[in-house]
């Protein structure tokens, strides 16, 4: 046997089937501290931006339900922006306060789920059922509007395909009067714990500088201090007549560290946040007509005519979903290009990464809001040795838990 | 225990009642196979699934002689689970105003709807002017066979 070799390279992913965005992350670590990290993102390619230029608008509308399984309105909402652009289609203002309700119960459907996986992946198991169970509130309510949990399928081109009626106002209210009773606990759960505060500050930094130097977008960013929310800054549906502000890490303490306690600060308050933007808007619905043309014959026919290029934007959960479409006088668009939130924030993992023990890799991988099930399989070569010890997910997880214990002591 | 909040919430919790619906049973059976034929036999019973909401987007419910084969829905269909069916032409008899009775080839055009395919966005339902297509309640569709008799809705 040959003498063992520093660095060694730890593939992490690809493959995982709960992944969103399946990605490649390879360590090169020094004992139990990561040196450097990189990663390969486009593992898995479902061609469904191929599939969408055989297809009309009013198809590709609902198979971009189908990219992402938390976002369920973000790629729709943003695709039929960049279609109702090109068409010059006016969205009724009812149908644009319907989709601002069902995108931010979408973000506080999404912040919980991450919140409990968060807890998961440090080892806090009790917190993670009753982060989900909390969650469940929101599904109901989206169930209750849309008639399904997961895909939502309520946007159309030019408006939305179900109304909020008069009956539906008083469940939702008690959702959301129920969250608002919720939300101290929550908070005292997740940012007084000893546990998450010892694992989580200081761990996975990234500068105000850096973030906006590798551009990220959402809770990520506003965590290391950059006022970036697209709800703000270029507003949309009826975010226009709301006053959205930026939640940053001040909302809960003095200073702005960029770390990973920050990222779960942003999210808590942005459920705080989406529960006022929801009461606000079913305070103020205006009433009307939900779609611009009722018949989707009458849509495909203004698809037909439309001609140019546009670029749909939506603040998803996890930051700026964008989608680039381009028509040209026919029904089937031309070019269709979908670049989600999370892919902007991939790129910081090499940079927050770096000096971070590999036990802190499943809760620094999680905080900027992938799936983190990338950390399935782990694959330690040494190269010079030729040697391979396979990491499951259970045993870099069983990592952090010990982690947690040690410091508990 | 100031430093650790959720004590007091376990604490709490360990007299309350789950909020899970302990779906299909409430202990879990020596042999699920076992327990699902005796369900079938009528000897025990199942904890009944959460209510769909009233606008549930399940299974297709496909009414055949309320189709005109006129193949609208094909036209919105994310995912082309839907193709339409020319059946060949049978005679019908025709009586006009007069009385007179002649005898017709014609062509009968449906749809089939294939179930696996399906996503479920209930596009069909609504743009479909005879109400032959409608969006139902079932939605325990896991199957081996995705061209199964009950996979195809014709």
């Amino acid at each position: 046997m040959t003498a063992k070799k520093v660095p060694y390279i730890v593939p992490v992913g690809p493959i995982h089937p709960a992944l969103k965005e399946p990605v490649h992350i390879e360590l090169t670590v020094s004992g139990e501290e990561v040196i450097s990290a990189d990663f390969t993102p486009g593992q898995t390619h479902r061609g469904i931006e191929w599939m969408g230029l055989s297809r009309n608008p009013v198809q590709i509308v609902h198979l971009t339900d189908r990219i992402c399984g938390i976002c369920g309105v973000t790629h729709s909402l943003a695709f039929a922006r960049a279609v109702e652009q090109i068409a010059d289609i006016t969205v009724p203002e009812r149908a644009d306060y319907v989709r601002t309700i069902i995108a931010e119960f979408e973000r506080i459907q999404s912040h919980l789920l991450w919140a409990g996986v968060a807890a998961h992946e440090l080892g806090f198991d009790t917190l993670f059922y009753l982060a989900w169970r909390v969650r469940e509130g929101a599904m109901d309510a989206i169930e209750l509007i849309s008639g399904n949990r997961v895909n939502y399928d309520i946007i159309q081109i030019g408006g939305v395909r179900r109304d909020i009626t008069e009956d539906q106002f008083e469940p939702i209210r008690r959702c959301l009067a129920n969250y608002k009773d919720l939300f101290g606990k929550l908070k005292m759960l997740f940012l007084e714990d000893a546990v998450i505060n010892s694992r989580c500050k200081g761990a996975g930094r990234l500068s105000f500088e850096k973030a906006m130097a590798y551009s990220t977008v959402g809770p990520t960013a506003r965590a290391s201090g950059c006022t970036a929310d697209l709800r703000a800054d270029y507003p949309y549906a009826a975010y226009g007549d709301l006053n959205v502000k930026p939640v940053l890490p001040t909302v809960y303490s003095n200073d702005i560290n960029g770390d990973t306690y920050d990222r779960i600060v942003v999210r808590i308050f942005e459920i705080a946040q989406s529960i006022e933007i929801i009461e606000e808007c079913l305070a103020n619905m205006p009433v009307g007509r939900i779609l611009w043309e009722e018949k989707v014959a009458g849509i495909l026919a203004a698809c037909k005519k439309a001609k140019g290029e546009a670029v749909g934007l939506h603040e998803a959960p996890r930051g700026e979903c964008l989608h680039y479409v381009a028509m040209d006088l026919a029904e089937i668009p031309i070019a269709w290009k979908v670049k989600a939130s999370s892919y902007s924030n991939l790129h910081v993992w090499p940079l927050i990464l770096k000096g971070a023990q590999l036990a802190d890799i499943p809760i620094i991988v999680a905080s900027i809001d992938p799936c983190l099930s990338c950390t399935d399989r782990v694959v330690v070569t040494d190269a010079a040795a030729g040697r391979t010890k396979i990491f499951t997910k259970e045993e870099l997880t069983r990592l952090s838990y010990e982690k947690t214990r040690r410091l508990m002591q | 225990m100031a430093k650790l909040p959720m004590f007091r919430e376990i604490l709490g919790q360990s007299v309350k009642k789950p909020v899970t619906n302990l779906f299909p049973t409430i202990r879990m059976p020596k042999s699920i196979t076992r327990f699902f034929r005796s369900v079938t036999e009528g000897k025990a019973e199942i904890v009944p699934p959460v209510a769909t909401p009233p606008v549930f987007r399940g299974k297709i419910v496909y009414d055949r002689t309320a189709c005109n084969g006129c193949g609208l829905c094909l036209k919105v269909c994310p995912t082309h689970a839907i193709e339409q069916v020319a059946y060949p032409p049978m005679t019908v008899t025709v009586t006009d105003e007069k009385g007179n009775v002649t005898e017709k080839l014609k062509t009968e055009k449906r749809i089939r709807i294939y179930i696996a395919s399906c996503v479920f966005c209930g596009q069909c339902s609504d743009i479909c002017t005879k109400g032959a297509v409608a969006m139902g309640n079932e939605f325990l569709l896991a199957t081996e066979d995705r061209f199964a008799e009950e996979q195809i809705a014709e």
